[in-house]
């Protein structure tokens, strides 16, 4: 629960004088509860929008009363015209300013409470978003790696029978050099006993 | 010299068979080139062979036709071949008709009757045999002769293929390595690019929240000095009639069930 919404959750007690005559010193909470927000599920703008007056007009805060909201009253609490003032001459000048536009106190605390509510319900939208995008680029990268894996292995699976396939080629070209030498022997050795070993035609092996 | 002539007479009736039709005297072809692969020239025994003489008719069958490749010996048989045989066989080199090549005759010089006996003894046994089969000498040293021959030309047709299949091998395996990075690296962009996607909507929502609390934080500011929280509301606890009535008795033990004393 926010500040505000905390503040104003069992409704709010007017703690300045210069009401106009009548007016109410105690706001129920039920004045806060908004309905007027539209479905605020989704935004279109993205989280990082330069400025929320874009987002309070997607989620349709209606403008403030006579233009007077929670906006306009803190530029006037901060101008520099009364930032050398004391509280109470602030306050003071607000609650002038506020009686010469004829727009009551709990209109603007109002406008506050509708603006933060929008402002959750941004932050909500953008927070499952990014949930959702988190877990689908997951999902996406788990199936990437498992086709990298899958590839690799397969690739180095067949690079392994070539080396296996050559290095058996090469084992058995040898062994064949040495029985082919054995049966050039068998040959020779046959034949040496008829002719001599210059008229041998199979040659000794080396 | 009588156990000698004994041993002669033994063989020369062991391998005679007057009635075999194939014995008989043929025209030896000593270089049967156009039929046998020319052995690598690099290799000196090769060289050392005389030099080849034209096929002449009635020449053996087991030469092989002149338009047949050197390189087709071996073909199909493997290089650890256990028999060299087939070697032989699919060279087309076979016996001769009469049976007497260089394989028999080597069985009849390891005879175990001629075992221990001097060289030229076996050799002049052996010799007396081939005559009385009408063979000559020089058909057995032919027979020889194509099976080195074939040999030279086994092993030359391996030796190739292992020339080919090694930088056949060695190819693939490089398009493979090639294949594999060109995949990983495609990967692994997407991957990175799907994390850096990630990254920036986490790192984008810390922002958002920063300036949320910023935003809420200036809303509080303005609003709090002209208001107060409503303090909670106590209820008061009022007992209910029903509980505030005195507890009736509990209900007395059924007989012959009493509580048990402490």
């Amino acid at each position: 629960m926010t500040r505000i919404t905390d503040l104003v959750a069992r409704g709010v007690r007017l703690a300045v004088g210069g009401q106009p005559a009548g007016a109410p010193a105690e706001v129920p909470a039920d004045f806060f509860q908004t309905s007027e927000l539209r479905g605020t599920t989704r935004f279109d703008l993205p989280a990082d929008a330069a400025d929320f007056s874009a987002v309070y007009e997607e989620a349709q805060v209606s403008a403030p009363f006579h233009g007077y909201g929670v906006d306009r009253m803190a530029e006037i609490l901060e101008s520099k015209r009364l930032a050398s003032l004391p509280r109470e001459v602030r306050v003071a000048a607000v609650m002038a300013s506020l009686e010469a536009a004829e727009v009551s106190l709990p209109q603007v605390i109002r406008d506050a409470v509708l603006r933060e509510r929008a402002l959750d319900a941004f932050v909500g939208a953008k927070q499952r978003e990014a949930d959702a995008l988190k877990q689908r680029n997951e999902a996406r990268v788990a199936v990437l790696r498992q086709e990298i894996e899958s590839f690799v292995g397969e690739k180095g699976r067949e690079i392994e029978g070539l080396k296996r396939a050559s290095d058996g080629a090469a084992g058995a070209f040898s062994q064949l050099q040495l029985r082919k030498r054995q049966e050039e022997e068998r040959l020779h050795a046959v034949l040496s006993h008829f002719v001599g070993d210059s008229e041998n035609p199979i040659p000794r092996p080396a | 010299m009588s156990a000698i002539n004994d041993l002669v007479r033994k063989f020369k009736k062991a391998v005679t068979d007057p009635d075999d039709p194939s014995r008989g005297k043929r025209h030896f072809d000593w270089e049967p080139a156009a039929a046998m692969p020319a052995p690598p020239a690099s290799r000196p025994q090769a060289e050392a062979a005389p030099p080849p003489a034209p096929a002449a008719e009635g020449s053996p069958n087991w030469k092989r036709g002149p338009s047949e490749a050197a390189s087709v010996v071996g073909t199909g048989v493997p290089a650890d071949v256990e028999d060299f045989g087939i070697v032989y066989k699919s060279a087309s080199v076979q016996p001769p008709g009469h049976g007497y090549g260089v394989d028999r005759v080597a069985a009849m010089l390891g005879h175990k009757s001629l075992a221990g006996l001097d060289k030229s003894v076996k050799a002049s046994a052996v010799l007396a045999a081939l005559d009385a089969a009408c063979v000559s000498l020089q058909e057995v040293v032919h027979d020889a002769l194509l099976r080195y021959k074939a040999l030279l030309a086994f092993e030359a047709a391996k030796e190739l293929e292992l020339l080919q299949v090694r930088p056949r091998s060695e190819r693939r395996m490089e398009e493979l390595k090639a294949s594999v990075d060109a995949f990983r690296t495609k990967k692994s962009a997407e991957v990175d690019a799907l994390t850096r996607e990630s990254a920036a909507a986490a790192a984008a929502l810390t922002r958002l929240e920063t300036r949320r609390r910023a935003e809420e934080e200036r809303f509080y500011r303005t609003i709090s000095p002209f208001v107060e929280s409503m303090p909670a509301r106590v209820i008061p606890m009022t007992p209910k009639p029903a509980e505030a009535a005195p507890a009736a008795p509990p209900p007395a033990a059924p007989p012959g069930k009493e509580e048990p004393k402490p």
